[in-house]
């Protein structure tokens, strides 16, 4: 990390802790945390990463990933990865401005939403599948497929019809029916046409950047953990059973680490590369996401699985993320058929690059 | 000719000369010992375009991976000048002097002895094993003991000594492994007498020396890529077919081949600024010869093609290499179990 995404981070630890000590309400599943998002906006870093010319607090995308980072091993109820490293994003490559800043925004992506002209503005059709926080959201970011390139349109959440579960850890997932939602010109831009490919790309990112975070979360809480509890009279750390565990613990969380540093490098590459390395950090992640939950709940024993005890916060994330933003095999296809050809390793390893500054 | 575990198996000395004409060995080194002051990041990517084309690279390998780079760290002058030129140039070839045949994983316990003649030499007496390639080297670092072992400080008291491998008293005996190659060996040291000035850095620092050198053994990719032959090869199988489940595996696959990858970029930028990353070392170690034993796995699972030497199909040629040559991925440098041991050491968890 360079010097300013540690004190990004820093400065964002050290607003979570404010707001749970002065903290009035306690948001429940499918609930934002408005406390929190409210503190995070008075201080910057609902912005960051954003362009000051279209409504952010500047810095590059490593720093919104530091804020995210720090936010999901904290398990804190906003929708941050959706906010900084998609939504406002998309606004970006649309040309257009965050229209409320004081407010969260996230993403509507659907390979099946169309958008067209009509006299006043822009009409959309069909349906996103995946939406993240939609109810507890004012706007949404639709990317949709048009005749030519794909358009970005900031649509409220009240004009369309969202379909919402809600994940393990609580999070509200929706899918949204644009029917004839019609939306004004300045609310709408058009973007380049690999947009919704990239976006996609991104999302997986995000996800894994998150999981990364909690791995690395739950890897010290069971450190932790097995270092103070005692069983046949020495703590389980001292089982080499219990220490070949930690260390397979430890190798994953460094591999979806570096990977998802290698993402958020090629952020900006061209759109295979940049596509291939989100891949594997999906894949990678997902995959991790999975074998350290399991691991991490085995070292606690019973009492890791009660609601009383912390550790669920983030395996529930945990096992969520995993399967969202595309699954394993999803991801394993797309990324399987871009190398199934004769010159492997031309197509897979582009030349490592060093990360800015 | 390109193959899986070429790295190791595939001695060209033709071939590596060439290397050296080019100026890709030594590449990091200064030019005053014959090396090339490139970045580490450019022999990096050197060094994968020889493993990802399966390159008989295995005479000079050793020397150039970490032989030279211990003896620029902790050699004499007169030791740089006389040894680098010659593994830069392509035609000076090291073996790895550190196991024995009661000390594998556990080097600590190594029985050879080195001891002072009345001339201030040393003579050497006791036996390496699994030294790949002896028998094509000039050279082998050899960690012997120099002090008798302390139960309450083992790793105190050895020494690494630079061996002319033709030196009176050595006996080379090869061993072969399951396709009936010979890159392994026994080296028997029989009263050899080796000239003082051909210690190794100080007297009793031999171990934090083997451990900077085990560092670039276990980082580089040749730890998730000794398989890479057979990759291709699926690769293009899964091309040539219409299986979604292939395609899913070889992206998983890819996957993990590019986190490693990303891992052991991160070593090489570590070990560049002078660092000791032993625990991610080991790390990408364990999971790379994890990585390279699953492939077969996985490669063979979902083509249910028989592995043979001598089949037609090259899928199942390269399979038959790989699966007789995958039992050492998980061994060499260190068993992945104790790998384990030095990451939990890393975690705090271990004295």
């Amino acid at each position: 990390m360079t010097q300013d995404t540690v004190l990004v981070a820093d400065a964002v630890g050290d607003i979570v802790t404010a707001v749970e000590k002065s903290r009035r309400t306690q948001p429940g599943p499918g609930e934002l945390d408005a406390e929190l998002w409210t503190a995070l906006h008075e201080s910057g870093m609902t912005g960051v990463g954003v362009d000051t010319e279209l409504g952010g607090s500047g810095g590059i995308v490593h720093d919104a990933a530091a804020v995210v980072a720090t936010l999901s091993r904290s398990a804190a109820r906003v929708p941050i990865a959706e906010h900084l490293l998609l939504g406002c994003h998309a606004l970006a490559a649309g040309g257009l401005r965050l229209p409320n800043s004081d407010t969260p925004i996230t993403i509507a992506l659907g390979s099946t939403l169309t958008a067209a002209r009509t006299g006043t503005g822009w009409i959309l059709r069909g349906r996103a599948d995946d939406v993240p926080w939609g109810p507890v959201v004012p706007s949404l970011v639709a990317v949709a497929k048009t005749a030519d390139k794909p358009v970005v349109a900031v649509v409220p959440a009240s004009a369309v019809q969202l379909h919402t579960t809600t994940n393990l850890a609580g999070e509200p997932r929706s899918s949204a029916v644009f029917t004839d939602t019609v939306v004004g010109p300045d609310c709408v831009g058009q973007a380049a046409p690999d947009l919704l490919e990239r976006l996609a790309a991104r999302y997986a990112v995000a996800r894994a950047l998150q999981i990364s975070a909690a791995l690395d979360e739950v890897l010290s809480w069971t450190l932790t953990y097995v270092s103070e509890r005692k069983q046949f009279g020495r703590p389980l750390a001292k089982l080499p059973t219990v220490q070949a565990v930690l260390a397979q613990m430890a190798g994953e969380s460094a591999v979806v680490s570096a990977l998802v540093d290698a993402a958020l490098i090629r952020d900006s590459a061209p759109t295979e590369e940049m596509m291939m390395l989100a891949a594997a950090a999906k894949i990678r992640g997902s995959d991790a996401a999975r074998t350290v939950a399991r691991a991490a709940h085995q070292l606690h024993g019973a009492i890791g699985y009660t609601l009383e005890h912390r550790l669920h916060t983030l395996t529930t994330r945990l096992w969520s993320w995993s399967s969202e933003a595309g699954g394993q095999a999803h991801w394993a296809a797309q990324l399987g058929g871009r190398l199934a050809t004769a010159d492997l390793w031309s197509v897979l390893a582009k030349p490592p690059r060093a990360r800015p500054g | 000719m390109s193959a899986s575990d070429n790295w190791l198996a595939g001695v060209d000395p033709a071939f590596s000369k060439k290397l050296g004409e080019r100026g890709w060995l030594g590449m990091t080194w200064p030019k005053r010992y014959g090396g090339h002051e490139r970045s580490p990041l450019e022999r990096y990517v050197v060094v994968e375009e020889l493993l990802a084309a399966g390159a008989p690279v295995a005479a000079h390998w050793i020397a150039d991976r970490q032989s030279g780079q211990n003896i620029l760290t902790f050699g004499s002058e007169q030791l740089k000048q006389r040894i680098l030129p010659g593994i830069a140039a392509g035609e000076c070839y090291f073996a790895i002097g550190m196991s024995e045949p009661d000390a594998g994983s556990d080097l600590a316990s190594i029985r050879t002895r080195a001891r002072r003649n009345d001339a201030r030499d040393w003579v050497v007496t006791g036996a390496k094993l699994w030294t790949s390639n002896a028998q094509h080297c000039h050279y082998a670092i050899v960690l012997v003991r120099t002090s008798n072992l302390d139960p309450d400080n083992r790793h105190a008291g050895m020494s690494q000594l630079v061996i002319d491998l033709h030196s009176p008293g050595i006996t080379i005996n090869p061993i072969q492994i399951l396709d009936g190659s010979k890159h392994l060996n026994e080296v028997v040291f029989d009263d050899v007498t080796v000239p003082q000035e051909m210690l190794l850095g100080a007297e009793g620092n031999g171990w934090r020396q083997v451990t900077a050198e085990l560092a670039h053994e276990r980082s580089g990719p040749e730890r998730f890529l000794s398989t890479m032959p057979l990759l291709s090869e699926f690769a293009r199988h899964v091309g040539d077919g219409d299986s979604e489940t292939q395609r899913r595996a070889l992206g998983q696959l890819g996957a993990r081949l590019l986190g490693l990858r990303e891992l052991s970029i991160r070593v090489a930028g570590a070990l560049d600024r002078g660092e000791v990353p032993n625990v991610a070392a080991a790390l990408v170690k364990d999971l790379g010869t994890t990585f390279e034993t699953d492939s077969v796995d996985v490669i063979q699972t979902v083509t249910e093609l028989e592995p043979a030497e001598d089949a037609q199909n090259a899928l199942s040629r390269e399979l038959a290499r790989a699966q007789l040559h995958a039992p050492g991925f998980t061994l060499r440098g260190g068993t992945n179990e104790i790998l384990r041991t030095i990451v939990a050491r890393g975690l705090g968890l271990r004295a």
